[in-house]
C-alpha cells in the first residue's frame, strides 16, 4: 500500500511563519496540560475517554531508531501494555497499521512529512520522537496533532507516560514547556543569577576547585561556600553537580 | 596505577596480586592481616561520642557547602571533587597530592580518621553517604590504616542527640605526611579490566553497582548525549548487577551476615577477586566499603573509571541484557 502525499498544514501562530492551509479535516487539538486530566472535549472525534494507564489497544513503534525502539517496547511492556509492535523497516505506516488495534502509534518526526496525518490523527494518537528537546521542537508537533512528544533523552519511564497518557487523550507537558508556553515573551526564564553568580558557574563547570575560586574573588572559603549553598538553593539544586546539571540546561554556562 | 605493575606485596600486608588461596571471608572491622594498630572500619554515633576527641573527624561531601552551614563538633571539612580527585589528569588524588592533603587537614599516619557524610534526606541517602566511602577508600589506597567510616553519618549523630554546630576548628599543624604501605592492587585499572575481568565470571566477576536502567542500557546519564554514541548504555559483559543502595537499610549499612548473603546471591563468592564499579567512582566506593570492610571480602577491587570510561572505549564488548 502507498503513502499518501503529505497534507500542508496551516501554522497556529505565525512564529512558524507562513504555510498553505490544509486540505481535508483539521485534527483535533489536544488540550494542553500539565499531567491534568482535560476538562475538555475527548481527545478524538468518536474516541471514548480513557483513564490513563497502559492503553487496551495495541502500541505501534515506527522506524524509530533501533536501540531506542528496543528500550521503548521493553519499558512499555514492563509498565503493562499487552501489545506493542516495532517496524523498522521500509513498510508504510498504513501498512503497519492495518489490522491492528493500535491506540497509539510513535514516529519520529522527520517521517510526518510522508504520512497522510488527516487520517492518522483521525485514527490513533499519535506521540512524535524529536530530534532535540527543544521547547520549538514541542510545539510544532502538538501544533501537527501529535498527542505526545518524546525526545532522545527522555527517560523510559517519563516515556510510558507519555505513551499512557497520549492513549487517553492527554498531552503530558514538560514543566519548562508549560512555563515557556506561559511567558508572555515565549522564552524560558530560568532563575534570576547575576554576571558573578554565572561565572562561578562557569569555574566549576569547568573543573575549577572552590578554593582557587575563593581566592580568585577575594573570598574566605568559608564566604564563598556559603555563597555557593545560596545560589545552588536559587538553582533548585542540593549541590554542586545538580546546580551544574540544571545551568547547563538552562543555558547558563554558556558564553 | 594498574595492578599488573604492582611489587610483590611485604609479608602480612594488604592482599596484593590474586594467590591460589581460596581464603573464606575474613573478619570484618579490622585492618588487613598482620597490619598494627587496627581500628574498626564501621564506628556507631554512640562510639564516636565517647571518642570524639580521640579522632580527627572528617566532614566528606561533594563540596564542603554543607560543612559550613553546620557540621558535628570538632569536624574538617574534605571536598570529594576538589581534594580527593586529581585536578588535571583524570583519577583519584596521587601520593604527592594525598600527602599534601592528610598535611593540611593536620593529620598524622597514626591518627585515627573517622570520615563521615552529612546525610540529608532519605531519598539522597546513598548518594551522600558515598562521598564519605570514596575518601575511605582513598585513604585505605594510599595506606592509611586507621580510617572508620561513621555509620549513618550525620543524620546518625543526630538521631542519637548530637549537636551540630557552625565554628570551624583551627587545624594543628603537623610534619608533613608521608605514605608507607600503598595498596595499589585495590584499584583496578582499564587495561587489567579489559584483560581479566571481561567476560570471566568464574574466578573473577564484576560488580556494577548501578541502577538496574543503568546496567540494562535502559537509563542514560543527563550529560551523556545518545545521538553521538560517545558513550554507549550498557554494562560490561559478565558483571553481575548490584545497585550500591541496596548496602544501606535506612541510613545505615547492613550487618556483615546481611551483606555477605546478599553478595553470595549475587553471585560473588569470596574465593572470587572482585571488581566494583559506577557511573565513575562514587557509588562504586560504597559498594566496595560494604564487600571489602564490613562483608570482610578478602579480594575487593575497585574500577574508577567506571562506565564513564569504559562506555566511552571503542571497540570493547558491551551488554546489555
Amino acid at each position: 500500500m502507498t503513502v499518501t502525499t503529505p497534507q500542508t498544514r496551516a501554522s497556529t501562530s505565525g512564529s512558524d511563519g507562513g504555510a498553505e492551509p490544509r486540505r481535508g479535516q483539521q485534527p483535533p487539538r489536544p488540550d494542553l496540560v500539565a499531567g491534568q486530566p482535560s476538562a475538555g472535549r475527548p481527545a478524538r472525534p468518536g474516541t471514548p475517554r480513557r483513564g490513563a494507564g497502559p492503553s487496551r489497544g495495541s502500541v505501534v513503534l515506527w522506524r524509530l531508531p533501533s536501540l531506542y525502539a528496543h528500550g521503548l517496547r521493553d519499558a512499555l511492556l514492563d509498565a503493562g501494555h499487552e501489545r506493542v509492535v516495532s517496524y523498522e523497516d521500509d513498510r508504510a505506516l498504513d501498512a503497519a497499521l492495518d489490522g491492528e488495534p493500535a491506540s497509539v502509534v510513535v514516529v519520529p518526526d522527520g517521517a510526518v512529512s510522508s504520512v497522510d496525518l488527516d487520517a492518522l490523527y483521525a485514527r490513533v494518537a499519535v506521540v512524535e520522537l524529536v530530534t532535540d528537546d527543544g521547547v520549538g521542537s514541542f510545539t510544532a508537533a502538538v501544533r501537527r496533532g501529535a498527542f505526545g512528544v518524546l525526545d532522545p533523552a527522555t527517560e523510559l519511564d517519563h516515556a510510558v507516560e507519555v505513551v499512557a497518557a497520549a492513549a487517553a487523550g492527554l498531552v503530558l507537558v514538560p514543566g519548562r514547556v508549560d512555563a515557556a508556553l506561559l511567558d508572555q515573551h515565549g522564552a524560558f526564564t530560568p532563575p534570576p543569577v547575576d554576571d558573578g553568580e554565572r561565572g562561578w558557574l562557569r569555574w566549576l563547570g569547568s573543573g575549577g576547585t572552590v578554593a582557587a575560586l575563593a581566592e580568585a574573588s577575594a573570598y574566605s572559603e568559608r564566604e564563598m561556600y556559603r555563597l555557593l549553598r545560596r545560589l545552588y538553593t536559587r538553582l533548585g539544586a542540593s549541590g554542586r553537580t545538580e546546580a551544574l546539571l540544571l545551568a547547563e540546561r538552562w543555558g547558563l554556562l554558556d558564553d | 596505577m594498574n595492578g599488573e605493575d604492582l611489587p610483590a606485596p611485604p609479608p602480612g600486608s594488604a592482599p596484593g596480586r590474586p594467590s591460589d588461596e581460596r581464603p573464606a571471608w575474613r573478619s570484618p572491622s579490622t585492618c588487613a592481616v598482620g597490619e598494627p594498630s587496627a581500628v574498626p572500619s564501621l564506628v556507631t554515633a554512640a562510639w564516636l561520642a565517647q571518642h570524639r576527641s580521640q579522632v580527627v573527624l572528617l566532614q566528606v561531601g561533594e563540596d564542603s557547602s554543607d560543612y559550613y552551614a553546620q557540621h558535628l563538633p570538632g569536624a574538617l571539612p574534605l571536598s570529594a571533587v576538589d581534594e580527593l580527585h586529581e585536578q588535571v589528569r583524570r583519577g583519584p588524588v596521587r601520593q604527592a597530592g594525598f600527602e599534601a592533603l592528610m598535611t593540611r587537614k593536620g593529620v598524622r599516619r597514626s591518627d585515627h580518621v573517622v570520615l563521615y557524610s552529612a546525610v540529608t534526606s532519605a531519598p539522597r541517602r546513598s548518594e551522600h553517604a558515598v562521598h564519605a566511602a570514596f575518601a575511605y577508600w582513598v585513604m585505605y589506597l594510599h595506606g592509611h590504616h586507621r580510617a572508620s567510616l561513621l555509620d549513618g553519618g550525620q543524620e546518625a549523630w543526630e538521631a542519637a542527640g548530637g549537636e551540630l554546630v557552625t565554628d570551624v576548628p583551627e587545624t594543628p599543624a603537623v610534619e608533613p605526611y608521608e605514605v608507607v604501605d600503598s595498596r595499589p592492587w585495590s584499584m583496578l585499572g582499564r587495561d587489567e579490566l579489559l584483560d581479566r575481568f571481561v567476560g570471566d565470571g568464574q574466578e573473577r566477576v564484576l560488580v556494577d553497582c548501578r541502577t538496574p536502567k543503568e546496567y540494562q542500557g535502559r537509563s542514560h546519564h543527563p550529560l551523556d548525549v545518545p545521538v553521538e554514541h560517545h558513550r554507549v548504555s550498557g554494562h560490561v559483559p559478565g558483571a553481575v548487577n548490584f545497585p550500591s543502595g541496596d548496602v544501606l537499610d535506612g541510613p545505615l549499612l547492613r550487618t556483615p551476615d546481611e551483606l555477605r548473603s546478599m553478595f553470595e546471591a549475587a553471585a560473588v563468592r569470596p574465593e572470587q577477586e572482585v571488581g566494583a564499579y559506577c557511573r565513575v567512582a562514587d557509588r562504586s566506593a560504597l559498594l566496595w566499603f560494604a564487600l571489602s570492610e564490613v562483608a570482610g571480602h578478602p579480594r575487593a577491587r575497585h574500577y574508577v573509571g567506571g562506565w564513564a570510561e569504559y562506555g566511552s572505549l571503542v571497540d570493547v564488548p558491551v551488554a546489555r541484557d
